[in-house]
């Protein structure tokens, strides 16, 4: 039985991978965003393990199996607890590994560049499902009602999603790649420690707890250690990248980037993750460096792209330009649009209209239609200062 | 009837767990007051919402999913009749009571028939789901399938900023969308008739 929920829990989290990955168009394509999903799927799967670890619990208790393991000598609470975990968290985790694998394949199709940067996410996710079962187990052992397993998993999912704005706590922060796609990035190793370190004190306070109310001998050593545990799991979680401290999400080095001449003193870099864009991306940027060099002349070095970092190589001016997969041609206009409007300038009188021409201006330059320098100048010095 | 014995519908509603069933009707209360008609944004997803009304909604069913089992075997051992038709009585109540508690509390707030109706489709629907499950699936599951079903209606059953559901994420449908009600009234009707003839599993 308790492999057969544990199966249903990987079958969830594939589900939920699935899910996520339909509703944002083409983001299978790249592998740190389908990787994502996989850590990002956990804030359901984290919530129905809450459940599953009650519905065991309860159904040890009704069944009057709590009564026989109290009258056996020695611990057996550790060894079924242990049991019950190992049989419903591996193929759990399975389920994970699974999407992770689709994930990867995905990505190779595609052309993007396969990692094991993701692995740090996944790492945590899957300690979080064997936390989620432990707890399941205690709010189980403290309320035998099938109605804890019913409401659980809801009241997890509701702090998960509601937590972060009012406390600033946000226990699924090692998911967040998703928001960042035009830049290639990872979770800081020292992240990834305090946020297993996190997972492994929570693991042992709900065990603790379920140790000492299930097997009700030497209560207090285990209480005792539940409440450590639990309070050094709190603290690491306020005070964690979950929490207070840095987020760890730091940008990847060059190896991460694919960065090609696009003019003669100019280059543009996309992460080697969404490789799928490239050939678009580059001859779209030596298009629209011809045509801004028109604007800003051809004297300084140029970097376009969303690298925050030098990668190596400093340069005179850098354009920013993020990308989306769904419409990225209009979004690199976008960008572009925004670095004239900051020259300097007076910012005409109708700054609206001015960016709506400058928009389509650098979207017709970007899909290689002609436009003359005469007009790109002219939109630019309408747009510039705005 | 012995005399002095308990009449057979009370027994059942005993059995059932008195404080467990106390805490539905917190549970109802609590939800039907605070199921308003704000959308809140979906986390971790870019540009979705979903309407607080839409989970809030879902609580009592869920809740009730978990009182269904029966504690003992005992209750298969009887006759069908009539204790068939006290177990459908006492589903009829469970489907109904949470929705006659928030009529009140809707004419106290704000009169919004709206958000009544989607409440009471909500409920049925989920208690729909919930009867099904425990009649086919063993107690210790019976409340999965109507979780899952709820938590994936809340993070991917929405399209869009003003919460337009996902087809298939009947939580999210508007109150007028008929196909949601021809589900939920369905699945409400096939789960209490499987109560009369095929009840819950004991756990």
């Amino acid at each position: 039985m308790n492999r057969r929920w544990g199966l249903a829990l990987g079958a969830v989290w594939i589900a939920v991978w699935g899910g996520l990955l339909v509703s944002r168009r083409d983001w299978w394509r790249s592998f740190a965003q389908s990787a994502d999903a996989v850590a990002t799927a956990s804030i359901l799967v984290w919530p129905l393990a809450v459940g599953f670890g009650a519905a065991q619990a309860v159904r040890l208790v009704r069944a009057g199996v709590v009564e026989r393991i109290r009258a056996w000598p020695g611990q057996p609470v550790v060894r079924v607890l242990a049991k019950a975990l190992a049989a419903t968290w591996l193929p759990a985790v399975g389920g994970g590994v699974v999407a992770l694998v689709l994930a990867a394949v995905g990505g190779l199709v595609s052309g993007s560049q396969v990692t094991a940067v993701p692995l740090r996410e996944f790492a945590i996710a899957a300690l979080g499902v064997a936390t989620a079962l432990l707890w399941g187990w205690l709010l189980g052992a403290l309320w035998p009602s099938y109605a804890a397993a019913a409401i659980g998993p809801l009241l997890v999912y509701l702090a998960l999603w509601l937590l972060p704005a009012p406390a600033g706590i946000d226990p699924v922060a090692f998911a967040g790649s998703t928001m960042l796609i035009g830049s290639a990035v990872e979770l800081q190793w020292s992240a990834v420690a305090l946020m297993a370190l996190w997972q492994l004190t929570a693991a042992l306070g709900a065990a603790a707890f379920v140790v000492g109310v299930l097997g009700r001998r030497r209560l207090l050593p285990s209480v005792g250690l539940g409440v450590v545990a639990t309070a050094a799991s709190v603290a690491l979680l306020v005070l964690g990248p979950t929490g207070r401290g840095p987020q760890g999400w730091v940008e990847r080095g060059p190896g991460a980037w694919d960065c090609r001449s696009v003019g003669e003193r100019s280059t543009a870099c996309l992460p080697r993750d969404i490789g799928f864009l490239a050939d678009e991306y580059f001859a779209a940027m030596t298009r629209g460096d011809a045509a801004l060099r028109e604007v800003i002349g051809s004297e300084d070095t140029v970097r376009y792209g969303s690298a925050t970092s030098t990668l190596g190589q400093p340069v005179d001016t850098v354009v920013f330009v993020d990308t989306t997969v769904s419409d990225p041609v209009a979004t690199w206009a976008e960008y572009l649009t925004s670095f004239t409007a900051q020259l300097p300038g007076d910012g005409g009188s109708d700054c609206f209209a001015a960016t709506d021409r400058a928009l389509e201006t650098w979207r017709e330059i970007l899909a290689g239609r002609a436009v003359s320098a005469e007009a790109v100048r002219g939109v630019s010095a309408e747009v510039a200062g705005c | 009837m012995l005399t002095g014995a308990k009449p057979l519908f009370l027994l059942l509603v005993q059995s059932r767990g008195t404080k467990a069933q106390v805490g539905f009707v917190v549970v109802a209360l609590a939800s039907a007051w605070f199921a308003g008609m704000q959308l809140q944004g979906v986390p971790l997803v870019e540009s979705r919402s979903v309407f607080l009304v839409s989970w809030l909604s879902a609580v009592p069913g869920l809740y009730a999913t978990g009182l269904l089992a029966p504690p003992s075997g005992r209750e298969a051992t009887l006759p069908r009749m009539p204790l068939g038709m006290h177990r459908l009585c006492w589903v009829l109540g469970l489907a109904a009571l949470p929705v006659l508690l928030m009529a009140p509390m809707v004419l106290l707030q704000d009169g919004d028939a709206w958000r009544l109706l989607w409440f009471a489709r909500n409920h049925l629907l989920v208690l729909g789901i919930g009867l099904l499950s425990a009649a086919l699936l063993p107690p210790s599951a019976a409340w999965a399938p109507g979780a899952a079903y709820v938590l994936f209606s809340l993070f991917l059953g929405t399209s869009d900023e003003a919460g337009t559901a996902q087809w298939w994420a009947l939580p999210n449908h508007l109150p007028d969308q008929w196909p949601a009600w021809l589900c939920a009234v369905a699945l409400v009707v096939c789960g209490a008739a499987m109560s009369v003839w095929r009840p819950a599993r004991a756990s």
